[in-house]
């Protein structure tokens, strides 16, 4: 009788605590990898020097590619003469411009992203058909990106 | 007298645990919240500068 009654003690706190502590890791798992999303995709004053690059381009420009890499080399393509300079201010590496749906660009291997860049598109809106600007920037040796529609 | 310091001392060990898991849930649930106000604003941000696309 009394070993009955401990066997089932000791099985119904097991069962309890193990639902528990899964239950919170899974929750803390979650929560951290958001929180390690945020520091490099997104960042507020990354969202507002994203606006200000997507003002500075002129959109008689852009074309119907797929994918347009703007680079501090080629930026003046798409903006002012004085692109560099503003790339460089503000630390930016590349400028994207998406044409299609985020997931065809995570899907397709032919496109040449980088796999930070394909980490970054798995976070936003895989749905988002519309046309988007993605600014890849770097401090120090960490690549940071923001996007917004264009 | 009945020997009673089995029960004690699994009363002190039970007590141990649910102290322990509420911290723990509580800890959580406080760190979970900062990150959905912080997520919040974040997306908010974001939504208001979509709507002013030049």
């Amino acid at each position: 009788m009394k070993k009955g009654f401990v066997f089932m003690e000791t099985l119904i706190v097991l069962v309890v605590l193990t639902i528990t502590i899964v239950g919170m890791y899974s929750t803390y798992i979650n929560i951290s990898t958001n929180i390690n999303n945020r520091m490099y995709y997104d960042n507020i004053s990354d969202l507002y020097k994203t606006e200000i690059i997507r003002n500075e381009i002129n959109k008689e420009s852009i074309g119907n590619d797929k994918l347009i890499t703007i680079t501090k080399d080629t930026c003046t393509t798409y903006m002012s003469t004085n692109c560099n300079n503003l790339l460089t201010n503000l630390n930016i590496e590349n400028i994207y411009i998406t044409n299609e749906a985020i997931s065809s660009y995570i899907e397709n291997n032919e496109i040449k992203i980088n796999n930070s860049m394909r980490e970054y598109l798995k976070t936003i809106n895989k749905d988002e058909t519309r046309r988007n600007i993605i600014v890849n920037f770097k401090y120090g040796n960490k690549n940071y990106y923001a996007s917004l529609r264009i | 007298m009945k020997n009673k310091n089995g029960f004690i001392s699994m009363a002190v060990v039970y007590s141990f645990i649910l102290v322990f898991v509420l911290v723990m849930i509580s800890l959580l649930n406080a760190y979970a919240y900062r990150n959905n106000v912080i997520n919040s604003q974040i997306i908010e941000v974001k939504n208001e500068l979509n709507k002013v696309v030049p």
